[in-house]
């Protein structure tokens, strides 16, 4: 690693500070302005009085706003992020440790697919920009640009599972697998594999099979249209032309010269669309009844359980940092020219 | 570098605005409108009513009006209010209207608002609102707030359609206000200004004494919101609640409904029913009116074709969640499910039905002379799940863990102040009034022992790693938002034991999902909250048995009786 390199990395990782401050300090600060409170938004009407406020004290949320907000810094700090206030106020650490892999787990095959897909499809319509295939592409991309994402998940859920009955409707897992299933990392696929427990992964794989697909495709459309655009400008230049005067095929040109050069817009675009893919996270999550960040979060906010709002944003913060940060450092393998 | 400087302030100055707007308390939405057009068969509002609804917002300056309602003006609503063409016209028949607050087909239920204002009787109201010298000039302005969706999305619809039907009067102006639950919440317990509003009630034990007190008492109906406070009311709900005798809680509670109708401490409308929906084959899914559900007289029939692939295991569906499986602090109709699946109390409901009978206690218990002291004596040879025998000990524990301020502590302190064990087999709960409803209060899931060896003393276990009860099941795991399994308690001391060893509980996170899977076979039985739309859907798939029942769950509305006064 080069020192500037280093120098970079250091940087940026020390620019991650003050963001992640920022935004948590934000939904801190909302949080408690907006009207609501947990504790009755959790027991509504049937809370007494005299109660409401013997838990306010267990929660500490009669202490000074100013003192609230250092501990919760602090929890972040230290990462352990207290507990929950509503739901059986477990522990943020727990709560977080089975959501966030259900999450990853199923975001991580999103993005593959949707780059894949997507940058292929954008270079085969630039390849045969203005035929058939172009038009039928484009005609694609904005077609499943503009359809709601939970829409796009029933759709799925009808034709595979009610009316072909190939896939399973929801879930992570198999029921009676589950039973007897362990996953101390709540990695399913991943314990699966380490536990040799094929037919627990054959289950989980195939439970991932639609969410990921619903998620993923509901992106791609931004990935075809960028990858057009680029390709169509870069298999125009010089380099390109020079390379078909020396008799290079299409396909080669096409696949693996000017594709790589399109790669730089599309890292930036992947770094950016993991943040907008967490937020389609939420609705994909619901329909597949998946037990993953975004629904915990939805959930979260409506009982107004500031903690775990708070700590949930903050792991997204720093998931999302975490991202761009590793998309900046792919760069510079990429693209030779660029040098930190 | 000075650009730089100004740039940056000017981006702060941005944020910092951007923050303040946000935060600035967001003005309570009104709607003019019929907010589901397609489920309202509305006339097209007239050119003069069109005149009259654009200028209220500035026309009406609600403050200097407002005042606590006048009984008669209270009437005027009830009269004028239609509840047959409401359940008609939103939920197509679905639910049931409620002339009273206490549900039909429960001990002591009565229809006063059926018998003072039958139907409906708009020239009553119109009567009413003349005597109280508001014309068609001077009309009668109401606000009527309702949450967006915390009762289902159909509200919007009801609010509408009891717009329309006091506007009828012609002497009534409605103006809907919309508020989202946790703001609602607040409002409503906290400030004085919401005169009319919805809400919804999920009895605790079944007894008028739970549909009728929270909200006619001068103890419990600000908890409500309904702020009403009325001597001859406490008197009468005080004396019925400590009759032990029969017929005279009859001829109370009669009585307490009809004072009721002239008072209205609050307007109940309907009554929301509840779906389950199982697979052929599925037998003993039995619902009855404390809404018990009893896994342990489950059954396959021969032609059953198992979610699990084996008549051992039957798979549940809920879009519930759990919220804590402690019974000394559980207080969601999900988590005494639960716990009463994997616990017994005292007495309990035989399946389907409202009678109660023995549970843990061998018998009845016996009641001392001022009716203040109930004595039970414990069934022999009972154990908790993992072999601890079961003592009177364990009632002392657990109503001491009663003091640890769970969610459900307040229900229980109102009425009973000490549990103590004279020997291993009795058990003596000490009232402060002589409650002729406790033994329904004793059928409750706070009343379920706690497991020594799970929940200690000095503290509250929400989510317990195993649930070791005295119940027919016991909880083996739970993973949230994904599933719970329970198996067969070998140490059940009950007659009743199940008859399918294994139930897997799975958690959805919508309606829709749930209604596919027990429709693909992916689970056998889908129960709450299924929702109307996707039950009716289900009626016509083959395969599938679709029950309505009839909950006790009611919505009313609450009429704030000290709205407008100054605060104390």
């Amino acid at each position: 690693m080069s020192k500037s390199l280093r120098n970079f990395l250091i940087t940026r990782l020390l620019l991650t500070i003050p963001m992640v401050w920022f935004l948590i300090t934000v939904v801190f600060v909302v949080m408690r302005v907006i009207p609501g409170d947990p504790i009755r938004s959790q027991l509504g009407p049937k809370a007494t009085p005299g109660q409401v406020e013997r838990i306010r004290v267990r929660m500490g949320l009669d202490k000074p706003l100013i003192v609230q907000y250092g501990n919760f810094l602090w929890d972040v700090v230290t990462l352990n992020f207290g507990n929950a206030l509503t739901q059986g106020e477990r522990p943020i650490r727990d709560e977080l440790g089975e959501k966030l892999p259900a999450t990853i787990e199923l975001t991580i095959p999103a993005i593959i697919f949707t780059a894949v897909f997507g940058i292929w499809s954008g270079a085969y319509a630039a390849k045969n920009r203005k035929k058939v295939q172009d038009y039928g592409i484009r005609l694609f991309s904005v077609v499943i640009y503009s359809i709601p994402i939970f829409f796009l998940g029933l759709i799925f859920q009808i034709v595979f599972s009610v009316r072909l009955g190939i896939l399973p409707l929801y879930g992570r897992l198999d029921p009676l697998i589950q039973v007897n299933f362990n996953s101390p990392t709540n990695f399913y696929v991943f314990d699966a594999l380490v536990a040799g427990n094929w037919e627990a992964l054959k289950s989980a794989l195939l439970h991932l099979v639609l969410p990921t697909l619903t998620l993923g495709l509901a992106l791609t459309g931004v990935f075809v249209r960028l990858t057009r655009v680029n390709m169509i400008e870069i298999l125009q230049s010089d380099f390109i032309i020079a390379g078909r005067a020396r008799g290079l095929s299409e396909r080669v040109l096409t696949y693996r010269h000017a594709l790589r050069n399109v790669f730089i817009p599309i890292l930036t675009l992947i770094g950016l669309q993991f943040a907008i893919l967490m937020a389609g996270a939420v609705l994909t999550e619901t329909t597949f009844s998946w037990p993953g960040m975004g629904r915990y979060l939805v959930e979260r906010i409506e009982l107004r359980d500031y903690t775990a709002v708070q700590s949930t944003v903050a792991v997204f913060a720093l998931f999302v940092a975490a991202i761009s940060l590793a998309m900046d450092v792919l760069y510079a393998f990429v693209d030779p020219r660029i040098r930190y | 570098m000075n650009n730089r400087k100004l740039s940056w302030l000017l981006i702060g100055l941005a944020v910092i605005g951007i923050l303040m707007v946000a935060c600035a308390p967001a003005p309570a939405a009104t709607t003019e409108e019929a907010p589901a057009e397609e489920a309202m068969p509305t006339e097209e509002p007239t050119e003069e009513q069109m005149a009259e609804e654009a200028p209220t917002e500035e026309a009406m300056p609600t403050e200097e009006m407002a005042h606590p309602y006048t009984e008669a003006e209270r009437q005027a609503l009830a009269a004028a209010l239609d509840r047959e063409a409401l359940v008609d016209r939103v939920f197509e028949g679905r639910n049931i209207p409620a002339y009273h607050m206490v549900p039909p087909g429960y001990p002591y239920a009565t229809e006063p608002f059926l018998d003072r204002y039958g139907t409906r009787d708009l020239q009553m109201a119109i009567d009413l609102l003349s005597g109280e010298g508001y014309t068609a000039d001077n009309k009668f302005h109401v606000q009527l707030w309702y949450p967006p969706e915390h009762y289902g999305t159909t509200t919007a619809d009801v609010m509408q359609v009891i717009k329309e039907q006091w506007e009828e009067t012609g002497l009534i102006e409605v103006e809907l206000v919309v508020q989202n639950w946790a703001e609602y919440v607040d409002a409503f317990i906290d400030t004085n200004d919401i005169p009319i509003f919805i809400l919804g009630w999920f009895p605790d034990f079944a007894d008028p004494e739970n549909w009728l007190s929270p909200f006619g008492s001068c103890l419990q109906s600000p908890d409500n919101g309904v702020n009403y406070c009325d001597e001859h009311m406490d008197d009468l709900l005080q004396t019925a609640a400590s009759s032990n005798d029969p017929a005279e809680r009859e001829a109370l509670y009669k009585e307490i409904g009809d004072y009721w109708a002239e008072q209205i401490p609050t307007i109940p409308l309907f009554w929301e029913p509840e779906f389950v929906t199982y697979r052929d084959g599925v037998e003993g899914v039995m619902i009855g009116a404390p809404f018990e559900f009893n896994y342990n007289v489950l059954s396959f029939a021969d032609n059953a074709e198992p979610a699990s692939g084996s008549t051992d295991t039957i798979i549940i569906g809920t879009t519930d969640e759990v919220h804590s499986l402690d019974p000394q602090d559980a207080y969601a109709t999900h988590d005494w499910e639960i716990l009463k699946n994997t616990g017994v109390p005292l007495l309990k409901y035989a399946p389907g039905t409202s009678d109660l009978e023995p549970g843990a206690a061998v018998d009845f218990p016996t009641v001392s002379d001022d009716g203040m002291t109930y004595t039970f004596t414990l069934r022999d040879g009972i154990q908790f799940a993992d072999g601890t025998p079961l003592t009177a000990q364990d009632y002392v524990r657990s109503w001491d863990r009663i003091g640890l301020e769970g969610d459900v502590s307040g229900l229980m302190q109102l009425y009973i102040t000490d549990v103590t064990a004279p020997d291993d087999k009795t058990v003596v709960v000490q009232l402060n009034a002589p409650y002729g409803f406790f033994t329904a209060l004793a059928a409750t899931a706070p009343m379920i022992p706690a497991n020594p060896n799970i929940y200690p003393d000095e503290e509250l276990v929400f989510f317990p790693a195993t649930v070791d009860g005295i119940g027919p099941y016991r909880m083996v795991s739970y993973s949230a938002g994904e599933q719970m399994v329970l198996e067969a308690n070998p140490n059940y001391f009950g007659d009743d034991a199940p008859n399918i060893p294994n139930v897997i509980v799975r958690y959805f996170a919508d309606p829709t999902t749930m209604a596919n899977a027990v429709e693909t076979g992916e689970i056998d039985i889908a129960w709450r909250v299924l929702g109307p739309v996707e039950a009716t859907r289900l009626q016509d798939v083959e395969g599938l048995t679709v029950e309505k029942i009839n909950a006790p769950t009611l919505r009313y509305l609450v009429i704030n009786h000290t709205y407008g006064m100054p605060e104390e």
